[in-house]
Order: C-alpha cells, then structure tokens, then sequence
C-alpha cells in the first residue's frame, strides 16, 4: 500500500465516524442513545440494516467462496424477501404498538420474566461470538497481507468502533452505517469494474462468462433435494426464510435499526428495500469472484493465496515437497493457457464439438492444479499443523493488492473496514441496550433515573466492545470465516424464532411450556451440531419447529388448565 | 397476554408510492421470481 491508500483509508473512516459524532453532538438522552429519533428516514434505515448484515467477512469471504465453488450461495438468501414481508407484516405493528426497545421486552410481556430472559440470553451468548469474529476475521487477513501486526490490528479497528458507538448510541449507529454502506456499494462497483477492464484484452465480456460457465463456476440455482448438500434452491428458500426471520425479526441488532426511525412507514420501507436489493447485491459479490476466478484463468494466480504463510513455510528450511509441487504447478498452469486458447478459439468459431473437447480438456487441467494445491495444502500443514489451509479467504483481497492501481486498494480496504465497522457497531449496539434494558433495569437496578441508565448502557456497551476484542485477540476461527457466523447463527437462531412465532401465533401457549420447549430444542439443536452433517440452514427450522411442537404439546398435557 | 391489535398506521391507510402494504409485497415477491428466473437462464446460457 503506498501514502495514496493511506490516506484513502483513514480518511474514509475518520471523515465518517466524526461525521456520526457531529449529528448526533446534541443528543443527550436515553431515548435518543436507545431509540434514535424521527430524524431517521427510511433510506438510512434500509441502508443501515443492509449494512448491519454485511459485514467484512462478506466482502473477503464471498468472492472467494465464489472462485471456489461458483454462485450457487447467493441461494442462501432467496427465503430472505418472503422473511421481510413476515417481519414487515407481523413482527414490526407489535413492536411499534408496545415501544419496545428490544424485541425480548415483548416475551416479558407476552409470556413472563424467564422466557425474556432465555431469549435475551441466547442472542447475548450468539451475538456476543459472533462480534468477535466480526473484527478477528478482516483482522486475520489484512494484517497477514499487509503484515500489519494482527493484535495492533484488531485493536485499532475495535477501539474505534467502540469509542463512536458508546458515546453516539443507536443514532450514531445508524447515520455511519448508512454511509459506510455508500463506500461499500460505490468500492464493490469499482472492483467488478476494474476485474472486467483487467480481463484479457481479447477476452470479451460474454466470452469471460462463458469460460466461467464451461468451468462450472455459473450455477446460481439447484433444485436438488439432496439434505446433505450446503445450497440447494429449496434449503435457502425454507433454511433461508428461518434464519432470515429469524435474524430480521428477533435479532437485536437488526431490530434496533429499524425501529430506530420510531415511524412503521420509514421501518417498513428500509425492510422492503433490503428484500428487494438483498439478493441482487449479493449476486454481484460473488459474480465479482467468478470474475476474479476468470482472471486468475489468464494470470497465474499463487499456488497458495495466504502468500505470507506459504513464503514463510519455503524459507523455514523444511520446505519438503513445495519446490517440486511450484515447480509442477507452473508446468500445469501454463498447460491449462494453452487449453484455454483452444477453448476461447473454439468459442468464437461456435462449434459445439470443438466446444465440447476443448471443455473437457479444460476442466481436467483444472482438476490437476486443484490436485497439485490439495498436496500443497497437506505439505503445509504437514510443516505446520496449526495452519488453516482453506485460503479462498484470500481470494479477494490477493487481487485487489497485486492487480488494482493505488488509490482503489485504499477504497477496497477502507470498504473492508467500512462494513466490518457497521456490522460491529450495531452487534456492539444492541448488546449493551439488551444487557441494560433486560438484565440491568429489572434484576440490578429498577426505578433509577434515566441519566443512570443512559450512563450504565454507555458502559455496557463500551463492556461488550471490550469483550469482543478481548475475544478477537484470541479467536482462532478455523473453516470459512462466513461460514462460521453463519453457522453459529443457525445454532441460535431456530430456538430464538420458535420463542417469538409461538408469542405471535400459538396464542394458547404459556411461558412454561415454551420455556422448557425452548430448552430441549436448544439442547436437540446442539446435539445434532456435534454428531450429525446436515447442512446448518436447517438448524433454523428444526430449532423453530421444535419449540412450537413441544410447547403446543406441553401445554396442552403437563400446563393445561384442570 | 393477547397479541395488542395493529399500530394506527397499520390497516388500510394509504402509503406513498405503492397505495397498500399489500401491493409493495407483492411487487417484493415479484422481484424474487424475476431474480430465481434471470439466474437460472443466466446460468443455463452460459454453461
């Protein structure tokens, strides 16, 4: 990175915090540091919820689960627009109508005291994890490509966001998401474009997808109704409705975006606007990795993408097998080109036949250089058991620093940055208005003054940064760093929706009953984690089913009314 | 304790752009079908 990058960077993420600190100066209030205030429009509320979704890991992550295995993630996400509207029909008149500050408050009221309180517990112990790895993951990567130092690194971007969000609140929260999200829309549109400007020059547009689609990198749909695949059409349509409900409706820290407005209107809106643009934004994530999946075609991409890692493991004297396995990887790479050029000839004199044999050879130079880097991965680890091999993580962020001019790596980090910030800030948000609003006032300290607590949830949530960075500091998050959050949702996320649809919908159900149905789903949920292989999406509806199943029956044997 | 009844802003009132909530939830689901529909010829295409 030079001076240019730098300045890019800081000043993105200085001019927006101090621009968050400077609308929200003259608010003093709870009500502002929980709530907000009118002033929040549903724009800011539809870009800050996006925001809060997407967090670092999306922008590392994404583009290089998508050089790895195609489009087919963007599954993930089609039960997200029918969530919206359930949460936009449902769950928001109710919380509007009680004004509540966290989505718990209503279990108090519905059921009584230890429902609340299981539920506020559950998203503490999932969400308090997850922002963890929200700053260790980019933490992780930039300071190993950057070779930053990794501590240094998880401490300045923590500190900085904790410094805005406990002194701003959810205001503060919800004007730097919106803009950070503009960084990153405007930065991702940048890098799609420079990938496609950076393909080879006789390599068209239509042509580059085509190599991409003979390679089997364009799959967006699978109708496939295989349990044990990770995205098919109909997991992320019924697990994806689940977990998004389940997110959009009873996580904290999405909840408080959209309340943050105090209007239904402005709430609805910034709802409706994410299930509209969710799943066209993520498609172009991953598109960009196809893309970068492309270049990399054309340009030889490191046999092993932690570059850092690699070097230090070829210079340490035990080397091994690498310099034979570099070497026959060249030798395979520059087979594959010459493939390729077979292939794109062929594509352009439209004969299938040629097509066809020129894709077959292709795809078994393919295969034998993800031979070779299966057999680099076995050696490094082989040198360094603590090592984690899985490098798609690295995809990404390998190009944006060798291929795009100065300036633009400066926006790219800073986009990085950006969401991880905005994801951190709202998980740091609604951890501390949840330990107040349902731990603090009615267990520790009820009836004090509102300045109290104004100081007591400026200290809690100022706690939980310290807690997530404490965590940051020693995370060794191993697998796909998204797929760990997600993961870890899922495990929460089935038993936390089942609290809230048996609230909604089960209207003879009583606190008892769904409390212990809550608690023998959870304990089934994390059973099944451990001893079986099903694909995490659907913990969600497993965990949700269980709860209204066991809670109707419950109630109506062991609670019913003699 | 019964579910309170809709916020009176819920019901019937009229909302900019789209008239009712129910037609910006159909245009919503509208937008997921063109989205399943694009990808998959999308994909069909170029493979």
């Amino acid at each position: 990175m030079s001076w240019i990058d730098y300045v890019v960077l800081i000043g993105t993420l200085l001019a927006i915090a101090l621009y968050g600190h400077w609308r929200t100066r003259r608010d003093y209030d709870l009500g502002h540091y929980l709530h907000g205030d009118e002033t929040i429009r549903w724009g800011t509320i539809g870009l800050s919820v996006m925001a809060t979704q997407a967090s670092a890991i999306t922008f590392l992550s994404t583009p290089g689960q998508a050089y790895e295995s195609g489009l087919g993630f963007v599954q993930n996400y089609f039960g997200l627009p029918f969530a919206l509207i359930v949460v936009c029909a449902v769950f928001i008149p109710i919380y509007h109508r009680l004004k509540v500050i966290t989505a718990y408050e209503y279990l108090g009221q519905r059921f009584d005291q230890k429902t609340r309180l299981l539920g506020a517990f559950l998203f503490l112990v999932q969400r308090g994890l997850a922002a963890g790895i929200t700053i260790y993951a980019p933490a992780i990567i930039i300071s190993a490509i950057l070779g930053w130092n990794l501590k240094l690194t998880i401490l300045f971007s923590g500190l900085f966001v904790v410094v805005y969000t406990s002194v701003g609140g959810t205001k503060a929260v919800s004007i730097t998401g919106k803009w950070q999200m503009a960084v990153i829309l405007v930065g991702m549109a940048v890098a799609f474009g420079m990938i496609v400007y950076r393909l080879p020059p006789d390599l068209s547009f239509g042509q580059a997808l085509s190599v991409a689609g003979k390679m089997g990198k364009l799959n967006p749909v699978n109708f496939s109704l295989d349990l044990s695949q990770r995205y098919t059409f109909w997991s992320g349509l019924f697990g994806g409705f689940f977990l998004a409900l389940s997110y959009f409706g009873t996580d904290q820290s999405q909840v408080q975006r959209y309340l943050a407005g105090g209007s239904l209107v402005g709430s609805r809106f910034g709802l409706l606007f994410n299930a509209i643009l969710k799943i066209p934004m993520q498609f172009g994530i991953l598109l960009t990795g196809v893309m970068v999946f492309v270049f990399f075609q054309f340009e030889k991409p490191p046999i092993f993408f932690n570059q850092p890692a690699y070097n230090a493991a070829a210079q340490s004297g035990e080397a091994g097998k690498l310099p034979a396995l570099q070497a026959r990887y060249d030798s395979a790479f520059a087979q594959k080109q010459a493939d390729l050029g077979t292939l794109t000839a062929a594509m352009q004199s439209g004969s299938a036949e040629r097509i066809g044999t020129a894709t077959a050879t292709v795809a078994a130079g393919q295969d034998e250089i993800q031979k070779i880097r299966e057999e680099v991965k076995a050696a490094l680890k082989e040198n360094n058991p603590k090592l984690e091999t899985k490098d798609s993580d690295y995809v990404f962020i390998t190009f944006v620093l060798k291929y795009l001019p100065h300036g633009v790596i400066g926006l790219l980090i800073a986009v990085i940055f950006c969401a991880a910030m905005s994801s951190t800030a709202a998980e740091l948000n609604a951890l501390g208005s949840t330990t107040e609003v349902d731990f603090y006032r009615p267990l520790i300290r009820p009836g004090a003054t509102e300045r109290h607590y104004l100081s007591v949830a400026k200290i809690l949530t100022a706690l939980w940064g310290g807690i997530a960075i404490a965590f940051a500091l020693v995370a060794n998050v191993v697998e796909n760093l998204l797929e760990a959050v997600n993961i870890l949702g899922s495990i929460f996320y089935g038993t936390i929706l089942g609290l809230f649809l048996a609230a909604f919908f089960l209207r003879f159900v009583q606190g008892s009953a769904v409390f212990i149905a809550a608690l023998i789903s959870q304990t089934l949920v994390l059973v099944l984690f451990y001893t079986t292989n099903i694909g995490y999406l659907w913990y969600n509806v497993i965990g949700c089913t269980v709860v209204c199943l066991v809670s109707t029956i419950l109630q109506k044997t062991m609670f019913s009314p003699r | 304790m019964k579910n309170p009844p809709a916020c009176p802003e819920e019901g019937n009132a009229f909302i900019p752009v789209f008239g009712k909530w129910r037609n910006a939830y159909l245009l919503v689901i509208a937008f997921f079908v063109f989205d399943v529909v694009l990808f998959y010829a999308f994909g069909r295409y170029f493979s």
